[in-house]
């Protein structure tokens, strides 16, 4: 049985691709970074054993910074190579959900598509490990 | 020591130790994150010497100063540095630049040039008779004043 932050996982990449279809590309990039944010969560909260407080315990920024923290000292023991690659490819999405959300930009259908690849690729490749 | 501070001073070591990557540094103000750019590409993807400096830089940073973020990337990256903070070993000779330069002002010249519509007159056409030809007027050449160099040459 799915555990809810996986299926909230799910669930945000279901609508992105609805989006996308409907023309709504920032949204599209929005809930694909959410997606892959919330299986981060997942693999924290269920694979890793830590809990809301521990995001909220450190003094880092945030939740996003703490999760990714978090998660990137466990990756690089499994991977180095990957903990390479998701080290850059998650500010990049961030920066990139900042955009679609906060900036007044347009955005095309490609930077939409591109968004959801990219949460792809990123929970493809944590699945490997978590 | 800011955070700043402590990457200029981190980074200057890595640099003495690695003299052919050049290392670039600017804050990302859009999603709030210091960024290190290491190059050439093929350097960052592939030296693994570079990954055992810079890897434990990045996790001491995090733990050093908690409110911040960073990230390590090269050229390929939406991340990629355009205005630098600071730099180490920056490549002197900007070979491709120079050479872009001088090509993108001959190029320019050949964009701008427009082939004449009317043949000049006394223009001779090609097959025309010889009758045509020595009934062409002659084309003066200017005599050169200044040839005593030839003349001592011959």
């Amino acid at each position: 049985m799915p555990t809810p932050l996986l299926e909230k996982s799910k669930q945000s990449m279901m609508a992105a691709e609805m989006l996308i279809k409907e023309h709504n590309f920032s949204s599209t990039v929005s809930r694909a970074y959410y997606s892959c944010f919330q299986y981060i969560l997942h693999i924290l909260f269920e694979k890793l054993g830590y809990n809301h407080d521990d995001l909220k315990a450190q003094p880092r920024t945030g939740t996003h910074s703490q999760a990714q923290y978090l998660l990137e000292s466990t990756l690089y023991q499994k991977n180095r190579k990957d903990y390479k690659w998701f080290q850059e490819k998650l500010p990049a999405f961030k920066q990139d959900r900042v955009i679609a959300d906060y900036y007044g930009e347009a955005l095309n259908r490609d930077f939409a598509h591109d968004a959801i690849n990219k949460a792809n690729a990123i929970i493809n490749t944590l699945k490997q490990y978590y | 020591m800011n955070p700043i501070e402590f990457l200029q001073q981190q980074l200057k070591e890595i640099s003495k130790s690695f003299p052919n990557v050049h290392i670039k540094y600017a804050f990302n103000s859009v999603i709030a994150t210091h960024i290190v750019e290491l190059l050439p590409l093929s350097e960052y993807q592939n030296n693994d010497a570079l990954d055992d400096a810079w890897i434990p830089l990045s996790f001491q940073f995090r733990q050093q100063f908690p409110e911040e973020e960073i990230s390590f990337v090269s050229s390929d990256s939406s991340l990629s540095i355009e205005s630098s903070t600071f730099e180490f070993n920056k490549p002197s000779i900007q070979c491709f630049g120079d050479i872009s330069a001088i090509y993108s002002q001959i190029s320019q010249v050949e964009i701008n040039y427009t082939f004449p519509k009317h043949m000049p007159i006394g223009a001779i056409a090609i097959g025309a008779s010889i009758d045509a030809v020595l009934k062409s007027p002659k084309q003066d050449i200017e005599k050169e004043t200044d040839n005593n160099y030839y003349q001592a040459a011959a």
